[in-house]
């Protein structure tokens, strides 16, 4: 009996780490005009499951969280932002549809040439110079995840509890330095 | 201090009322979650996660109820097996309907989501899908040669002007956008139908990729501001490595039939994807309901069993309080008018009228131990012995007066029969006879008067009988010690009789006398014969003499005593008075008493050592080898101390006939004396509070013992205890 337990359990880890994953791999922060903007490198690593579930109509969305704040023990925040990328599969032309934060829409007829773009993220913009204070610390913190509240109903209950469909970077750090 | 239990259930109830008014809201949230409500969707999961805890919390409480419930009926308590039994039986006939109706609906849910996928429609959606592409297909290839010639033609007339001329190449071609791109994907050149947009539409690299491999590419694209279906057609120049893109637009009937299309056919595919995890997310909320219901009925079951019994449980710990004993036991009443509020009123007036009942019991108990107590007391203060006989002839009581004058310890014979108590105690025969025949016969009240030898000696009783009232064949034997009273009876007649005598005979005696000696001294020389003058007279003279000392013996008899006790050493007046037979050789002396003192009067007393010793010493007159044994002693027996003296002779013994009443006046064998003698020293004895008794020795001879109680012992020597061989006697 235990043995078995312990098998459901090494099972249930070997999944987790087989399951696909979500990396930011770089950000750079630079400066245009009054604002800065943020560009960053993700790389998507998703699981079959997933993709299967992607072509066979199911949408799903990434969520990319971005907060700026002061690098203090309280740190308050000075600046977030949400941004959600829905992709769904289009079965008659046979493309991935994205649909951007500010509705934009982009086909793509590949999975690479999906995620391609998605890992592209690029003068995304993050605060307002006027915001930070010269010389004084600032970090800005970055996650990627799929919205599993985004999900269809159905599906909600399995992706919970199942390491497959949670898919997060966690939170990522950086020093801002106006 | 305990919880009441009503309370404690109450409270309780409450709770687990709250708990399932909460799982039933959430289910219903649930519910209306599944069925795709777009604000509660969001909360499908918390629902999930709180009705699965709530179930949880639900299952523990029955858990520990039912646990409770177990460890009840393992002990034995009351009501347990009941209440069991009833948890069992509501909870079966719970799950029955439950049950049935969840497989029902199980069914019916997974036939009909599975109807939904019916093959028929899944292929009729695949051909829809198809037709709609076949439709585009030969728009498509059209589309491909026409964009061909296009690029021909743009090769041949080189890029040079290309941005001026693109314009009228795609006015030509009818397109929406053309664009020329390099091998990068870079655009060179590009226009649109609409003067605004300024951007083409860019492929993706991998579309690119695909045109150089295969030389074209024909796709389907979304474009434009209402996203209307557009034939994207890229053709790949190999000598120059440009691509040229044409984004033709289908008819907006064509394009909004092929949108629904796929529209629907999405939706039905993603339906299809879901198709189990619907089954699964509605047989899931199915099976929380039927949780729900299932373990509501098992705790409703739990409880309403406990609520129905709990009136019947506490009345079964109330009647085993009673069965110990505690008829202080009262109910609360149930309420409700019921049948259990009038069992427990009857219960409480049973309990209240017992305890009452119980109380009058106690009451007369004391009354009759108190007349008991009282009936005992005057009893053990009888001087009349009194002794209960069952209609068996067995014992039954005795008061203590019985035992001491009869001399029998009657505790030790309780349950024997009187008859075998009676031979014991050696009782006459005949009265033992009497006593049969007494309480056989209807004729209980029966009295009569019985010679009994005690320990202490031959006593005279008075008996009665009667039978007790209230028993039926009780019968009560009462005997009372007259052996005092005939004794003083017969000690009154003999003081008469000496009063009379020495009153009758004394006053003759003296002119007899004085005669006797006038004739003596006027005749006798005087006349013939004067012998027989002389004998005559002097007998006469003489007898008068021996006739006024027996005279004055029957005055002392009769004179009324003058007792002065005081504390005397016994035995040196024994000595004294055995100095005055110092020549007497059969006399032998054994004095052990020392110098224990008597309250006693002194004269009295040599009175009573010297009739004692002369009388041993006359016994013995005549013997060969006479001899005459005087011992002393101090012994004790029944608390009292006492110094006896044993005279012990070797003579011809008393005469068994007078051996019962030698101490009776004028009872002698002797041919000279009173007979007044021993009956003296009785009275002397008596009034020194001892006793005296005489018995014939086995080898021949007397014995007489004198007990006197040493100084200061005389309370604890009443009566003075007898010598053991009179027990033997």
């Amino acid at each position: 009996m235990r043995v078995r337990w312990l098998l459901c359990l090494l099972s249930f880890w070997a999944g987790s780490i087989m399951a696909g994953q979500i990396d930011i791999q770089e950000t750079r922060v630079w400066l245009q005009g009054e604002r800065y903007l943020l560009d960053a490198d993700l790389a998507y690593e998703l699981d079959d499951g997933i993709m299967e579930a992607l072509d066979n109509g199911i949408p799903v969305v990434f969520t990319i969280s971005l907060v700026v704040e002061e690098a203090s023990l309280i740190s308050p925040e000075l600046a977030s932002d949400r941004l959600d990328y829905h992709i769904r599969f289009r079965p008659l032309t046979a493309f991935y549809e994205v649909t951007g934060p500010a509705g934009e829409q982009r086909s793509f007829i590949t999975r690479a040439a999906l995620f391609a773009y998605l890992g592209e993220l690029r003068e995304v913009p993050l605060v307002d110079v006027a915001v930070l204070e010269k010389g004084a610390s600032y970090r800005y913190r970055m996650k990627v995840e799929l919205d599993i509240e985004s999900l269809p109903l159905p599906m909600r209950p399995m992706a919970w509890f199942s390491p497959v469909w949670n898919l997060s970077s966690g939170w990522k750090e950086w020093p801002l330095i106006p | 201090m305990a919880l009441n239990p009503v309370k404690y259930l109450g409270t309780r109830m409450m709770l687990a009322l709250l708990l399932l008014s909460a799982l039933l809201v959430s289910l219903h949230l649930m519910s209306n979650a599944v069925q795709n409500s777009a604000t509660l969707s969001k909360l499908y999961v918390p629902l999930l996660i709180f009705n699965s805890l709530g179930l949880l919390i639900l299952v523990i409480l029955i858990g520990i109820s039912l646990k409770r419930l177990l460890l009840a009926y393992r002990q034995n308590r009351p009501g347990a097996r009941l209440t069991l039994r009833m948890v069992i039986l509501f909870t079966l006939l719970s799950l029955l309907p439950v049950g049935v109706v969840y497989f029902y609906s199980m069914q019916f849910l997974l036939r009909g989501i599975d109807s939904w996928f019916d093959v028929e429609i899944d292929k009729a959606m695949e051909n829809a899908l198809s037709l709609g592409k076949a439709s585009l297909d030969l728009q498509k290839r059209q589309l491909l040669q026409q964009t061909n010639q296009l690029k021909r033609q743009l090769i041949e007339e080189g890029t040079d002007g290309l941005l001026v001329r693109i314009s009228s190449y795609r006015n030509a071609v009818n397109a929406t956008e053309l664009t020329v791109l390099d091998q990068n994907g870079r655009v060179l050149a590009s226009s649109n139908v609409n003067p605004g947009v300024l951007v083409a539409d860019v492929p993706d690299i991998g579309i690119l990729q695909q045109a150089r491999s295969l030389g074209s590419y024909v796709g389907l694209a979304s474009y434009g501001e209402d996203q209307l279906l557009h034939v994207r057609v890229i053709v790949a120049d190999l000598a120059t490595s440009h691509y040229v893109q044409a984004l033709y637009p289908t008819t907006e009937r064509v394009s909004i039939l092929s949108s629904e299309v796929q529209d629907a056919y999405e939706q039905y595919q993603q339906l299809s994807y879901l198709r189990k995890s619907l089954k699964q997310s509605f047989s899931l909320t199915l099976l929380l309901v039927l949780l729900f219901s299932f373990f509501s009925a098992v705790w409703a079951a739990i409880y309403s069993a406990r609520r129905l019994l709990s009136p019947v449980v506490e009345l079964g710990e109330a009647t085993r309080a009673v069965a110990e004993g505690d008829y202080t036991t009262r109910l609360k009443s149930p309420g409700g008018g019921d049948e259990l509020t009038f069992l427990v009123s009857s219960f409480n007036d049973m309990t209240q009228r017992i305890a009452q009942a119980r109380d009058e019991a106690a009451r007369s108990q004391q009354q009759v131990e108190q007349q008991r107590q009282y009936l005992q007391t005057l009893l053990e203060h009888l001087s009349t012995g009194v002794i209960s006989i069952d209609s068996e002839g067995m014992l039954r009581t005795a008061n203590s007066a019985a035992g001491q004058i009869l001399g029998v310890d009657f505790e030790a014979h309780a349950g024997e029969h009187i008859a075998d108590i009676a031979r014991q105690a050696r009782w006459p025969e005949e009265f033992i006879g009497t006593l049969r025949s007494v309480w056989e016969s209807q004729m209980r009240e029966r009295q009569g008067q019985v010679s009994i030898d005690t320990d202490s000696g031959r006593k005279e009783f008075q008996w009665r009988t009667t039978s007790m009232s209230g028993s039926e064949g009780y019968l009560v034997l009462m005997f009372d010690d007259i052996t005092g009273l005939i004794r003083a009876q017969k000690e009154s007649a003999w003081g008469e009789v000496a009063r009379r005598l020495a009153h009758e005979i004394k006053n003759p005696l003296t002119p007899i006398q004085l005669s006797a000696e006038r004739l003596r001294r006027k005749y006798l020389g005087k006349v013939e014969q004067d012998e027989v003058l002389d004998r005559a007279t002097h007998t006469i003279i003489q007898q008068v003499e021996a006739m006024k000392g027996m005279v004055n013996d029957f005055s002392d008899y009769a004179r009324p005593s003058v007792f002065n006790p005081r504390a005397l050493a016994f035995e040196q007046l024994l000595k004294d008075v055995l100095g005055l037979y110092a020549s007497e050789r059969a006399l032998q002396c054994k004095l052990n008493a020392g110098d224990t003192l008597v309250d006693g009067d002194a004269v009295k007393l040599r009175q009573v050592l010297h009739n004692l010793i002369k009388n041993a010493l006359e016994a013995v007159a005549g013997v060969d080898k006479p001899s005459v044994r005087i011992e002393t002693s101090v012994s004790a027996s029944a608390g009292c101390h006492f110094i006896e003296v044993r005279i012990l002779d070797n003579g011809a013994g008393f005469d068994p006939e007078m051996l019962g009443r030698v101490f009776e006046p004028y009872a002698t064998s002797k041919q000279k004396g009173t007979g007044l003698g021993l009956a003296i020293v009785r009275k002397i004895v008596d009034e020194h509070e001892g006793g005296i008794w005489v018995a014939n020795a086995p080898p021949g001879g007397a014995v007489v013992i004198l007990r006197l109680p040493v100084s200061g012992q005389n309370d604890a020597c009443r009566p003075m205890p007898a010598p053991t061989f009179m027990k033997e006697q």
